[in-house]
């Protein structure tokens, strides 16, 4: 009787900081978010207030029109999704043919790329500007696409995945005398919908997010994707503060609304990568 | 004969689905290792030109430069800080929302928010609420009359700020993992506890850690193999300041190849950077096994 008792306060205590943490993790976006909507003024004089006295929402359109942001934005938009895109489809045909199909040195190769994995960014990042830089293709939507286009993580969760598919399916596209690449367009790709779902918004999130990478292989306003195009303004607005955290809020949509739309496959998408 | 070219066949197929891949990673990473591996031991402008063997001389200029110790050392404080303070934060919570309910998965959903957005947008957020003047943070201690420091401005407090911003950031990430970790263990083995009676904290430390222990060796070794390579959040708040109290070694990195244009010494730097890391995985997975051995 007296451990029932003891057990609920333990769990109320639990609860109730959970609640704390859940507040001081929501707080910087609530706050962003009601700062955003502060005049000029009031963010200067009164920072002690959570909400505005008066809403003003006029950041939300000034940007647009003070610093290049619908180029930024669109700039992120195109180099984030075309990597999703090919990278999707490199990694698949790549991890369907490291699970499904026989070839001499299959199993060197596969480690040999695995093992690229274990290369921090920052020893090949010298050189990667340099060979991009000789290629003509910095500040380019391809320079920042095309080495993107394939990674060791994605052809290593393409593999695991098509582990899991049965083997008759490809056996009897065989048999019918398909090719191997019919086999994979009209049979395997159709199937990799739930995978596409985790890796792309996984893929998409990681590029959208990033920041050392586009911050080498650009160097103009035009080409210059999000992350590095704030990083590099916000200095410029110092304390006009509503105007940077639009910019940053505004930013931020395109992430948060994968999340949300993917949350049911990105647990499970992780949770295969992290217990294996 | 026609068995022979249906298997030849079968392998050029195999070869064609990888080429792509492999062409991309080859290009833009395998042939950056090797370039950065051999240039290290030459001197050489932007241009590529002027290539001069000159050994290991590009090591030692870094080696001799205090500037790359005071990274190091502040790189591995905050390796100190951040992995501790993230995996402990992350199991704690992992357990606590592990059961399946409705508030668990709103605690699951709110603890992963930050991990959702850049680590930039994260810190600069952070910084501009902590700002001295306007920011909200030390406006509301004011209110409340504690002394209020200028947190990312001062030399002993700007590290540990940066320190906090990375585990907001990243807790819901590993906490992720931990939870996905959690669903392995089976039910039996909590059932068994509670009829030996044992307590909230005994389950705690002798069933669940030990349950998950493996995964959480995973995520210790990927936080700290992380850690190592913090650059968005001082970049973006602090440049390595105040008086280089920040400046970690990828900062180092970045000013070296593409600020002061030593590419030499920037590529040093970051094999050294590499050789530290797998130094430290190595350690971290021998000392993994060594506790397997243990239980």
């Amino acid at each position: 009787m007296n451990r029932r008792k003891g057990i609920d306060l333990g769990r109320w205590v639990i609860v109730l900081l959970l609640l704390v943490l859940a507040a001081a993790t929501i707080f910087p976006f609530i706050w962003m978010a009601s700062t955003s909507v502060k005049s000029m003024g009031e963010v200067l004089s009164s920072p002690q207030r959570l909400l505005p006295a008066s809403y003003d929402f006029s950041t939300y359109t000034k940007i647009w029109s003070e610093v290049p942001f619908g180029r930024y934005f669109l700039n992120s938009l195109i180099f984030s999704c075309s990597v999703v895109v090919i990278a999707l489809f490199l990694n698949s045909l790549a991890g369907y043919a490291f699970a499904r199909l026989q070839f001499k040195g299959r199993n060197l190769l596969f480690i040999l790329i695995l093992c690229t994995m274990m290369i921090p960014f920052q020893v090949t990042m010298t050189p990667l500007f340099l060979i991009i830089y000789k290629l003509g293709m910095i500040d380019t939507y391809q320079g920042l696409i095309i080495p993107r286009a394939a990674d060791a993580f994605g052809i290593f969760m393409m593999r695991q995945f098509f582990l899991t598919l049965p083997k008759d399916l490809e056996e009897s596209g065989r048999i019918d005398g398909a090719s191997e690449f019919r086999i994979y367009f009209q049979i395997m790709l159709p199937l990799c919908k739930p995978a596409f779902v985790t890796l792309g918004v996984f893929i998409f999130m990681g590029n959208w997010n990033d920041l050392l990478y586009p911050l080498l292989l650009t160097n103009s306003e035009q080409f210059r994707p999000i992350q590095a195009a704030i990083a590099l303004f916000a200095g410029k607005y110092g304390t006009d503060y509503s105007f940077v955290l639009t910019g940053l809020l505004l930013a931020s949509v395109p992430t948060l609304a994968a999340y949300l739309f993917a949350q049911r496959f990105f647990v499970s998408g992780i949770a295969m990568t992290g217990i294996k | 004969m026609k068995w022979k070219a249906l298997a030849w066949n079968k392998s050029a197929v195999g070869y064609l689905f990888i080429l792509p891949s492999l062409a991309v990673m080859t290009l833009f990473v395998i042939v950056p290792l090797l370039f950065s591996l051999i240039s290290s031991l030459f001197s050489f402008d932007i241009m590529l030109h002027n290539f001069k063997f000159i050994g290991f001389d590009n090591y030692h200029t870094v080696l001799d430069d205090d500037r790359f110790w005071n990274s190091l050392k502040n790189t591995v404080y905050f390796v100190v800080g951040n992995v501790p303070l993230q995996i402990v934060l992350s199991i704690l919570v992992a357990v606590a929302i592990n059961k399946k309910s409705r508030l668990n998965i709103v605690f699951r959903t709110v603890y992963f928010l930050p991990v959702v957005c850049s680590m930039a947008i994260v810190a600069m957020a952070i910084a501009m609420m902590f700002d001295f003047n306007i920011g909200i943070i030390p406006a509301l201690m004011r209110q409340l009359g504690l002394p209020v420091v200028d947190v990312f401005n001062d030399p002993t407090w700007a590290m540990p700020a940066i320190i906090l911003i990375s585990v907001y950031k990243s807790f819901g990430f590993t906490m992720i993992i931990l939870l996905a970790a959690l669903q392995g263990v089976p039910e039996s083995l909590y059932e068994a506890a509670e009829i030996d009676g044992a307590g909230r904290t005994a389950t705690f430390f002798r069933i669940t850690l030990p349950s998950i222990a493996p995964s959480i060796a995973f995520v210790v070794i990927t936080s700290i193999i992380g850690s190592f390579q913090v650059f968005d959040q001082v970049y973006v708040t602090t440049k390595g300041g105040p008086m280089f109290k920040t400046e970690t070694i990828v900062q180092y990195i970045y000013d070296k190849a593409f600020v002061t244009n030593e590419m030499g010494p920037g590529i040093a730097s970051a094999i050294l950077l590499f050789i530290l890391i797998l130094i430290v995985t190595m350690v971290n997975l021998r000392m993994g096994q060594k506790s397997e051995q243990n239980f």
